[in-house]
């Protein structure tokens, strides 16, 4: 793959990956655009290892989610996750969530209120399900666990995020 | 899906996050390919660079060693011949110097006088120190 095909691949896919990671980060778009930098950096120099086997953009959201996991462990080695549940990430992410209607906001911050009381995975395949409609199979793919644990995360985080968006 | 999972995927739908300029995000992720581009071929200069001194180490290292086993077995020969060959006769080249020879040059003549023995250690010796110099040479050419 030439520097002009994959600068064309990373036009198709950067929005997409820019906002999992945004959502992943709780909002914090600066360090999104960081990770999703560095994933484009790595894709791009690991070309070679790029088999064609799966399309270019799980291949990249796979490398993505790597990096991010990678980001929370250095985070955590550091001592603490960064933010807890009380911080202003829910404010940030509705924040940049395109609503108009002050009510729709408050739904939005529910919502990412709910979304952050998820763990990685299931967060990461609920993100990928609901916002970005990707199939399970390629969700799979990215998380590099089975389609049956896919399933499973999104149904865990379902009943999770229900059960929040109940009791708010 | 059922109508409460179109729910839940109505409101993600909606909540997209907004993102910063995208032109913005290829430029500053162009400038990172560039860097990533230079890096790569200076990496691939140094491994060429240290290629190419292992290369010439071996090369030297087999240098080294032929020489040292040529030298080896030349000193020994020639000393073995030198060792095992009949002393000169130095008395007739003195006598025709002028030199007499009455005292050493009877000693010379019979071959069991120190002398030609120096002579025959001197001798070998200069074929040793010829291949010495010559093992410097290799060593100063590799280098």
């Amino acid at each position: 793959m030439t520097r002009e095909q994959f600068i064309n691949e990373v036009k198709a896919c950067q929005e997409p990956l820019r906002r999992f990671l945004t959502t992943l980060c709780e909002g914090d778009t600066a360090k999104a655009d960081d990770l999703a930098q560095d994933a484009f950096v790595k894709a791009y120099t690991s070309l070679d290892s790029y088999g064609g086997r799966s399309k270019f953009s799980t291949w990249v959201f796979r490398i993505a989610y790597n990096c991010f996991i990678d980001e929370r462990r250095r985070m955590e080695a550091r001592g603490g996750r960064g933010e807890d549940l009380s911080s202003p990430a829910a404010q940030r992410l509705t924040s940049s969530a395109p609503a108009d209607d002050p009510s729709a906001r408050f739904r939005y911050q529910s919502l990412y209120r709910a979304i952050e009381h998820l763990n990685d995975h299931e967060r990461s395949a609920i993100i990928l399900f609901y916002m970005e409609d990707l199939p399970t199979k390629d969700i799979a793919e990215i998380l590099e666990v089975g389609d049956g644990t896919v399933r499973t995360w999104l149904a865990r985080g379902r009943e999770h995020i229900r059960n929040y968006l109940r009791h708010e | 899906m059922n109508n409460n999972d179109k729910d839940i995927r109505d409101l993600f739908q909606a909540a997209k996050p907004e993102l910063s300029s995208s032109e913005d995000f290829l430029e500053k992720l162009c400038t990172k390919l560039d860097e990533a581009d230079a890096e790569t071929a200076g990496r691939y200069t140094l491994e060429y660079v240290l290629e190419y001194k292992r290369t010439a180490e071996r090369r030297y290292r087999r240098a080294i060693a032929a020489a040292f086993g040529i030298g080896l077995v030349a000193g020994m020969a020639v000393i073995l011949s030198m060792m095992f060959s009949p002393a000169p006769n130095l008395a007739p080249m003195l006598e025709s110097l002028g030199i007499d020879t009455e005292g050493i040059g009877t000693a010379i003549a019979s071959g069991r006088t120190l002398l030609p023995q120096i002579m025959v250690f001197i001798t070998a010796a200069i074929p040793l120190l010829a291949i010495a110099a010559g093992l410097l040479a290799i060593r100063n050419w590799q280098d």
